[in-house]
């Protein structure tokens, strides 16, 4: 078992400060949700863990050891930002012997939901096509934590629901953690949720304390 | 280590062949020399840069930064790649 763990994240923007001492850890085998309102801090954090932002103080440890630069990070956590980050003139074959091992990008190459696109360059796809084909490489890379930024954004109830079973599947060996504001498609696939709120995340056990706090409306 | 270098390469073939071409045809301006050449690439590898990945593809900083290589690594080896250029051609 392998173990991610955040500590002392604050991050300051001009007067307001968005997060403030924030702590939460991610186990192989775990499914961690974060969820928020806009401009909660969601994003920001994952792009701290990532690498992506700096944040004002933060210490990040996987197992021993201390992840201080980006090449500390690299093939240990795997990030998924909310906008589309591959080169589009590289074709998604390609890219797969690229983000994965030889093992991941043969189990890769064999899912349906990416068989379409394999001759393709993500130049030449939908919006939701390269959300697909982005967040697959990401799961599939040989990273042993996974960060999702909103991963289920534009994608169809059919595809939401495959791509909820493969992270799922991921879990079983990965540390992975879902920010996004599908609520519910969160909720079935995370071992844990927490919500963001006033710079600080909160545990919550089920959809009451999510109205508790104002993150869902009283008529749900 | 093979996977790193072929990402580097993604990241400065955008970069290379179009400051070579320009820096080609700058140079032939006054009469071709190596040192002019040198002189322009140092000025535009930097400026393609900014303009290819700071203005126009700022979100594929996200995909070489999965593979180790942060947005200050990538802008220090563009810096240190057109100083050595830049040196190499003043020698020649």
């Amino acid at each position: 078992m392998s173990l991610l763990h955040i500590d002392s994240i604050t991050k300051t923007y001009g007067e307001k400060r968005i997060l403030q001492d924030i702590y939460i850890r991610s186990e192989t085998g775990n499914v961690t949700g974060i969820l928020g309102r806009n401009g909660s801090g969601k994003s920001t954090l994952l792009k701290i863990i990532s690498g992506q932002e700096k944040g004002d103080t933060g210490f990040i440890r996987m197992d021993d050891h201390v992840i201080r630069n980006q090449k500390d990070r690299a093939g240990r956590i795997a990030y998924l930002p909310q906008y589309s980050f591959i080169p589009k003139r590289i074709k998604i074959k390609r890219l797969i012997h690229l983000f994965c091992g030889r093992e991941n990008a043969e189990r890769l190459s064999a899912i349906g939901l990416i068989q379409p696109f394999l001759n393709e360059v993500p130049g030449n796809l939908s919006t939701g096509e390269k959300r697909i084909a982005e967040a697959l490489l990401i799961l599939y890379s040989d990273s042993r934590f996974i960060l999702l930024d909103e991963p289920f954004s534009g994608l169809s109830p059919k595809v939401t629901a495959e791509l909820q079973k493969i992270i799922k599947e991921q879990s079983t060996q990965k540390g992975i953690m879902i920010s996004d504001h599908h609520f519910q498609e969160v909720w079935d696939v995370s071992d844990h949720v927490y919500l963001m709120s006033g710079g600080s995340l909160k545990p919550v056990r089920d959809f009451g304390e999510l109205q508790k706090n104002k993150y869902l409306p009283e008529s749900i | 280590m093979i996977r790193q270098f072929t990402i580097l390469r993604i990241f400065y073939l955008k970069l290379l062949i179009p400051s070579v071409f320009i820096s080609l045809l700058l140079s032939f301006q006054g009469g071709f020399s190596a040192s002019d050449f040198g002189l322009c690439f140092l000025l535009i590898l930097p400026l393609l840069h900014y303009f290819v990945y700071e203005l126009r593809l700022k979100n594929e900083y996200a995909f070489y930064a999965h593979f180790g290589f942060s947005r200050i690594f990538l802008w220090m080896l563009t810096v240190i790649l057109s100083i050595i250029t830049n040196l190499i051609t003043t020698f020649l």
